[in-house]
């Protein structure tokens, strides 16, 4: 039998790599200036308790993808990137959509619980990304970026799942969770990898709610 | 009311902006629960058993599939029967992991089809006569498995259950944007176009671009009963 890895624990999500304190399900205490994020929206996602943060969490993933989106459709338009085939280019306009949407989704949630919402995006991701977008040359390099950028959110998702108490936001992971697959599975076709390569969806390379925010 | 009211427990509604579940929804996974807790039964199993049955009908689905004469003669395309294989195997597996949660749980396994899709694959069965048709009824298959394990993971308690549900969702999810990846190339007339070792794909039709991910978010609105396929 290929083996299920254990589901990554929720005390190890929600602290990630050594930040201290379990946040309480939805307990509503935070320790975060309310003010300053009235000014800058949340940037602080150890602040935030539970599924709130991971909510938080995911709205920095999604306006990460947005944005990555974007800065490929702007180096095209500079022409620093050779166009697109038209299935790439296609998947792009899909793609971006979806994000958008999820991005609308998770800051609902987030500002339904009378927090600011999330205007930036998960900067310690963009901190990889970003010297591969800039390095890549045609579409192979692009969409190496957009699979790992779709894998890794995708991870996050299952990740913070295993971690969520409150049904309604489960929903939403869960609905989201399945279309960033979908869309590691056509860029795995795209490159001739298989496309559909484990029996079980993965938390491996799962961001935590230690990320930084900007 | 707030994601964080004091008085929300995992299983009750969160009104307000973002809130999918429905009055309907929770009216039935109350009454459900109310069913079990009357039974003295863990719910969880029956949702796993469920879950379980459906894995067992695809199975099944693939098998018929890849006995057909046009998946099996030396001509079809190799990348289309090594995904169907692969498919298979994956549902092999997640029967597998149901089997061993449902066994920490101190329950027996399923090992019968999903009475539902099982009938659906006995009625297509016979007019298989050509590949989209053959993929068309593994995507309804595959629809099926994906929807009912994401409900799935909004009814289990126990946490390892719903990790499990959650990681087979995404790939029976993952299976059903293949498929339909592939009948838009079928129908294109560019599924030769996929020549295993030969890619990257850049030359694909247009269409396959987005043929994968119709939605931004998937529903579950072909997901089974959740006791269809308890062990009785």
């Amino acid at each position: 039998m290929k083996a299920l890895g254990q589901p990554l624990g929720r005390r190890a999500f929600l602290l990630g790599a050594g930040a201290a304190g379990l946040g309480v399900a939805c307990s509503g205490a935070t320790t975060g200036d309310v003010t300053e994020e009235e000014v800058t929206g949340i940037t602080r996602l150890d602040r935030l308790a539970g599924d709130l943060a991971i909510a938080a969490l995911a709205s920095s993933l999604e306006n990460l993808a947005v944005a990555t989106y974007d800065a490929v459709r702007k180096r095209l338009a500079d022409g620093k990137l050779e166009a697109l085939p038209p299935a790439l280019a296609r998947y792009v306009g899909a793609a971006a959509a979806h994000h958008e949407e999820h991005a609308k989704a998770w800051n609902g949630v987030v500002t339904g619980a009378g927090r600011p919402g999330v205007t930036g995006v998960n900067l310690t991701l963009k901190t990889r990304l970003e010297p591969m977008i800039v390095t890549a040359r045609d579409y192979v390099g692009v969409a190496t970026v957009f699979l790992e950028l779709e894998s890794i959110t995708a991870a996050t998702y299952l990740a913070g799942i295993a971690a969520m108490s409150n049904n309604a936001a489960l929903k939403i992971a869960s609905s989201v969770h399945t279309v960033e697959l979908q869309h590691v599975a056509f860029l795995n076709l795209l490159l001739d990898r298989p496309p559909v390569p484990d029996s079980f969806a993965k938390t491996d390379g799962a961001r935590s709610t230690t990320d930084t925010v900007g | 009311m707030s994601l964080c009211h004091p008085l929300l427990g995992r299983r009750q509604v969160v009104a307000g902006a973002g809130a999918l579940v429905t009055q309907a929804v929770v009216a039935t996974l109350l009454s459900r629960r109310a069913a079990f807790a009357q039974a003295g039964e863990n719910p969880d199993v029956a949702v796993l058993q469920t879950a379980t049955s459906i894995d067992n009908a695809a199975l099944a689905a693939y098998d018929a599939v890849l006995g057909l004469a046009f998946v099996t003669v030396p001509s079809a395309n190799p990348l289309v029967v090594s995904v169907l294989r692969a498919a298979r195997s994956h549902h092999a597996d997640h029967v597998l992991a149901y089997d061993d949660v449902l066994s920490k749980l101190g329950a027996p396994p399923q090992d019968a089809s999903n009475p539902a899709v099982a009938r659906m694959v006995a009625n297509e069965r016979g007019g298989l006569t050509d590949l989209v048709r053959a993929l068309d009824l593994l995507l309804r298959v595959e629809t099926v498995a994906a929807h009912t394990a994401q409900r799935a993971v909004g009814l289990l308690d126990n946490a390892v259950a719903r990790a499990v549900s959650e990681a087979v969702a995404g790939t029976e999810a993952q299976h059903a944007a293949v498929l339909r990846m592939l009948v838009t190339l079928v129908n294109e007339k560019a599924v030769a176009l996929l020549v295993p070792g030969k890619g990257p794909f850049g030359n694909l039709p247009p269409a396959a671009g987005d043929a994968g991910t119709p939605e931004a978010f998937t529903g579950t609105d072909e997901a089974r009963p959740p006791t269809e396929g308890a062990v009785r």
